[in-house]
């Protein structure tokens, strides 16, 4: 064999084992909590009981804003009781009996099989609280939102979400930027990814239902026109080559 | 179109009406795909390979030579550059027409008749047709140069 | 053993298709000859990309990205479209090369008369280079 395919083999096999080792690190396949798609991790710090009351009355304590500071990250403004993203939801069987038995604070074996599909692992510790008509929280290590909207169950994180205020960082309105979480005795900051802005308000600001459309043609727009270059480049740069043949039998 | 063909066989006929007949519904459902792009998949890119599979399909049933007549390439190469005018036009309108806050590309400031979110859904149906007219000018223009072949052995030289 | 074929290798399989598929145009594109086969070691090469990079947005259970409320009546949550759109803009873009990579071997064929990398060196070697 020549030279050239014997070290083109070798140099192959070198970057598969390289793909093999990074490969333990990458999220998996169609894994609901990757960073891209959810929240992105900031930083964590020790929870104390005030810092969750002030959050619970809209108000961002001062030990929050400072470390904010210090990392030099935009402030907000306000705090408000919110749910995360969408976990998933429950629809048409056996939502009376998961219902009956939320009322009466037990935890209904079929969503923690629900839970075990998108890779949550709940303990034997759970507790589940009634906060109001038609709201529960469900308490571990981490704790989720169960609302009940029209004839489904949805499941949402819980935590606190931080607005910041319109005008900051180019957004038309007031935003949510923020989503602190409590796990255990650690509160938890994350970031929203900008996909969630797209996917929640793109509907109401462009009438175009398509999401890779609007994306594309307004939000990206500018990307689309440097593409549209692109392949202009490519149609001139052909005829440049190709253009001492015989064009034409006359 | 009779005069020139080498080879006369008997499955000629058939092939030469059967993609005469295709070409109209190719590019009808090409500009449907252009069109809807907003509503469900599709978009600009997308319909305008569409479009451009239909002259391949001329090509492939009636040789390049015939076919070839009847797309000259003076009007090919200006619609290159017209799409891209479309684009990149639209863009500067919307520059000129927003007073105070300059926006390049914010279709809520063109003068259309309705209210600001719906102006720009359709800002970007003008956009996508943009998109839709180059790319079926350069696929067709890239196939055509490939393909085009020498009449005579020796070879001229164009200047 | 049964953790290392459940949790890396069938959690992930995606990944694993995708590598070898680059692993094999990789190795087209070096190690061939003939000017064609590099195009095609390219093209492999270029699918391979588009592949890994629009499965790091699946989300399991997840539904198309077009907005319409029945589906959200349902409850579904919606794929990832980020990865979606940056990928049309990367096929346009492989298809822009392998056109110009096309019209550059037809130049290179009416000059030497061949398409295999070996005599085109041989004859520049030869025209004293």
């Amino acid at each position: 064999m020549k030279l050239i395919s014997v070290s083109a083999l070798l140099f192959v096999i070198l970057l598969g084992a390289l793909f093999i080792y990074v490969a333990a690190d990458i999220p998996d396949f169609g894994d609901a909590y990757s960073a891209p798609n959810r929240y992105i991790l900031l930083f964590s710090m020790d929870a104390a009981v005030e810092l969750e009351d002030d959050l619970n009355q809209g108000v961002i304590p001062q030990r929050l804003m400072d470390k904010l500071e210090e990392k030099e990250l935009p402030l907000p403004y306000e705090a408000k009781r919110g749910a995360g993203v969408l976990l998933f939801s429950l629809r048409e069987e056996g939502i009376e009996e998961v219902e009956g038995s939320l009322n009466k604070g037990l935890f209904p074996g079929a969503l923690k099989t629900e839970f075990e599909k998108i890779g949550v692992s709940l303990s034997d510790t759970v507790r589940v609280m009634k906060e109001e008509e038609d709201n529960w929280i469900i308490a571990d290590k981490e704790e989720f939102i169960v609302r009940k909207e029209g004839d489904r169950l949805t499941i949402y994180d819980a935590g606190w979400d931080l607005m910041i205020e319109k005008g900051e960082l180019y957004y038309p309105d007031e935003q949510k930027y923020y989503f602190v979480e409590k796990d255990g005795d650690t509160l938890n900051v994350y970031r929203y990814a900008l996909i969630v802005r797209y996917i929640e308000e793109g509907h109401h600001e462009t009438e175009v239902p398509n999401m890779v459309t609007y994306i594309l043609a307004d939000y990206r727009g500018y990307d689309t026109l440097g593409e549209t270059t692109v392949i202009f480049t490519a149609g001139v740069s052909v005829i440049l080559l190709l253009r001492r043949r015989a064009r034409r039998p006359e | 179109m009779n005069q020139k063909r080498k080879n006369t066989g008997e499955g000629d006929v058939i092939v030469e009406t059967v993609s005469r007949l295709m070409v109209p519904f190719i590019q009808l459902f090409a500009l449907y795909v252009i069109i809807h792009g907003a509503g469900g998949p599709g978009g600009g890119f997308q319909g305008g390979v569409i479009f451009a599979a239909s002259f391949i399909l001329l090509v492939i049933a009636f040789g390049i030579v015939d076919a070839g007549d009847r797309f000259p390439e003076s009007i090919n190469t200006g619609l290159f550059s017209l799409g891209v005018y479309i684009y990149a036009g639209i863009g500067l309108l919307c520059i000129l027409l927003s007073y105070g806050v300059a926006q390049y590309l914010n279709y809520g400031f063109l003068p259309l008749p309705v209210h600001f979110e719906e102006r720009r859904a359709l800002g970007m149906d003008i956009v996508e047709i943009g998109i839709g007219i180059t790319v079926m000018a350069v696929i067709t223009s890239i196939f055509f140069n490939l393909v085009w072949k020498r009449e005579s052995e020796g070879g001229r030289e164009e200047e | 053993m049964e953790e290392v074929l459940t949790d890396i290798i069938l959690a992930k399989y995606n990944y694993w298709v995708s590598i070898v598929l680059m692993l094999i145009g990789f190795y087209a594109m070096i190690a061939k000859d003939n000017l064609i086969k590099k195009i095609i070691g390219l093209n492999i090469f270029q699918t391979a990309i588009f592949l890994f990079y629009i499965s790091l947005g699946d989300i399991q259970g997840g539904t198309e990205p077009i907005v319409s409320e029945e589906i959200i009546a349902k409850g579904y949550v919606y794929v990832n479209p980020l990865p979606h759109v940056l990928i049309l803009t990367a096929i346009v873009v492989a298809v822009a090369t392998t056109a110009v990579a096309l019209a550059l071997v037809i130049r290179m064929y009416e000059e030497y008369g061949t398409i295999e990398e070996e005599e085109i060196i041989e004859k520049e070697r030869e025209s004293g280079v």
